[in-house]
């Protein structure tokens, strides 16, 4: 889960410092600007994504955990929250305002746009993406991260080594009574913690006979930079660019209290929206544009 | 002959120099490690009592309309990454490193084992643990990386930064107030009230907190106290959780890390 990467999703292929500076963009976007318009584009765009990168099955766990968090934060915001001028009516002697509800539903809609951007996220970035991010900076950090990583799965196998020599020494226990079992599972853990804690120090060891520590260290990578990531890189700063131009020229602005008012839809608003959809579209295209080739290919073949 | 009856006498004083030379270098390098030590406690020390509280001040002044996740994320950031760097600058040994990475793994695997019951992991435990052994730097770089490596399993969010800062601020506490090695019954009880402690009002209330700017609502009384009153059982159980992997963990793996340290010479 945490090691896989979609082979056929080809944004996973781009550098992740690329990848990251999308992702950043697609994550801040929403919670900056917090305008209705652009938070519901980039809630479709992960949408879309989403569902090319996992399929139908990432929609269980988005219905099951994100739509309750959104519909309990729509709900809960004009309980709260009685700013705003126009009154709709009055909730146990409170008063439930237009504007209230017009801004729980605004932050509903950024709730689920974040968080569906992070499950892309997620997919698309595997931990030896993170690592080889936070190793340029950090290196003793991502070491550790790197060996928790692999320790997991090698202490679940110890566990299981443990558990059949135990037995095997006549003290494991097949009793299905459940403190025996705990008991049983103790003693496991034990005999694990020790023996992970020795082999720690045999790491350790290890890694300074080799060197480690000896020189400033460098990292393997097993990303480069090549004029692909350049091009995507710029496109995506292109985006990036516009849209905050666009933000910082006020073609869209947004106010919910007192009263609600949205920037007035002109012709530069609608060209900057469309910019901000592309820019946030480009690992769909790029999806899209892989699987027409491949299609293609195949037929002619 | 003269010469080889020389030589015995002359050896054991080279040898007992060499032994002198090597002892005053070793007290040299103890007194500059103290040294450096007792800098690192006061830089700890002040950005937490400083630096985090100015970046709060900061983020409360320039409190933009609505922006409340953006500034509280920052706020988050900027407080975890200086410990963090700390740790790094510092240098650790390859003994240090790869202690710290199995209490991680021990962390993330605690929570995967108890994934069908939520909310009862023993993740605050360990985390605890490992802050009184190994001490609030490493404590608190345990906690923040067992919440960011296991968010690599079940999933990054908005609210990774608030959990390694929560989790980080749990060990960091462990290693200030508690010694390596529980001697009596009292320090046992004493840890385990810490446990419940830190569990409800460390871990919790910065959760809780955190959803309240997740959510994006407004910034008044009302919306924490509700978050706060609904969070309050799920606090609960996880406090449960931690008084009782502390009373099985505590003792066992305190004495399993107190013989490490004693045998291989880290982090003392």
């Amino acid at each position: 889960m945490a090691y896989e990467t979609d082979q056929r999703d080809s944004f996973s292929t781009v550098n992740p410092i690329v990848a990251f500076v999308f992702f950043a963009f697609a994550l801040i976007m929403p919670m900056l600007l917090m305008h209705p318009v652009l938070t519901g584009i980039s809630f479709f765009a992960a949408l879309v994504w989403l569902f090319l990168l996992r399929g139908k099955k990432a929609f269980g766990p988005l219905l099951k955990f994100v739509l309750p968090v959104m519909l309990l934060t729509a709900i809960l915001n004009p309980i709260f929250n009685h700013g705003g001028v126009t009154i709709l009516f009055y909730f146990r002697y409170n008063p439930i305002t237009l504007e209230s509800i017009l801004y729980g539903a605004a932050s509903a809609l950024m709730l689920g746009a974040v968080i569906t951007w992070f499950s892309c996220f997620n997919a698309v970035f595997t931990a030896d993406k993170i690592i080889y991010l936070t190793g340029r900076f950090a290196p003793s950090l991502s070491l550790i991260i790197s060996m928790a990583l692999r320790f997991v799965p090698l202490f679940t196998k110890q566990a299981g080594r443990i558990a059949l020599a135990q037995r095997g020494a006549g003290a494991g226990t097949h009793s299905r009574n459940i403190f025996k079992k705990a008991r049983n599972g103790l003693s496991i853990l034990s005999a694990l913690i020790t023996w992970a804690l020795e082999s720690s120090v045999t790491t350790a060891d290890s890694m300074r006979a080799r060197g480690y520590g000896l020189h400033p260290r460098k990292s393997f990578a097993n990303y480069r930079f090549d004029g692909r990531d350049a091009a995507i890189g710029a496109l995506i700063a292109a985006g990036i660019l516009a849209t905050g131009l666009a933000a910082g020229f006020r073609v869209f602005s947004v106010r919910f209290f007192p009263s609600f008012k949205l920037n007035a839809v002109t012709p530069l608003f609608i060209a900057a929206c469309a910019v901000y959809a592309l820019t946030l579209l480009i690992p769909t295209i790029m999806y899209l544009e892989e699987a027409l080739k491949w299609r293609l290919l195949r037929s002619k073949i | 002959m003269t010469e080889l009856s020389a030589k015995p006498n002359i050896a054991p004083t080279l040898e007992a120099d060499r032994i002198a030379a090597a002892e005053l270098l070793r007290a040299e390098q103890d007194a500059a490690e103290k040294k450096r030590a007792r800098l690192r406690r006061i830089v700890t020390a002040v950005l937490l009592l400083v630096f985090v509280p100015s970046v709060i001040a900061v983020g409360l002044i320039g409190w933009q309309d609505r922006q409340y996740y953006i500034v509280s994320a920052l706020i988050i950031l900027f407080s975890v990454l200086p410990f963090l760097l700390v740790f790094e600058k510092r240098r650790p040994r390859a003994r240090e490193l790869t202690l710290v990475a199995v209490m991680v793994a021990l962390g993330v695997a605690g929570r995967a084992a108890f994934y069908m019951l939520p909310q009862f992991k023993p993740v605050v435990a360990i985390v605890i643990i490992a802050g009184c052994s190994l001490g609030f730097e490493a404590g608190f770089v345990t906690g923040a990386l067992t919440a960011f490596v296991s968010n690599m399993f079940f999933g990054q969010g908005p609210w990774t930064p608030y959990q390694m800062f929560a989790l980080g601020l749990v060990g960091f506490l462990a290693g200030i107030l508690f010694r390596s090695e529980i001697k009596s019954k009292l320090q046992l009880f004493l840890l385990m009230l810490f446990g419940a402690a830190a569990s409800v009002l460390v871990y919790g209330l910065i959760m809780d907190t955190a959803y309240v700017f997740m959510a994006g609502q407004n910034f008044n009384l009302a919306a924490f106290a509700a978050a706060y009153a609904s969070g309050l059982p799920f606090n609960l159980i996880l406090a449960g959780a931690t008084v009782f992997f502390l009373l099985v963990l505590a003792k066992p793996l305190l004495n399993k890390l107190a013989r490490i340290k004693l045998k291989h010479g880290v982090f003392r």
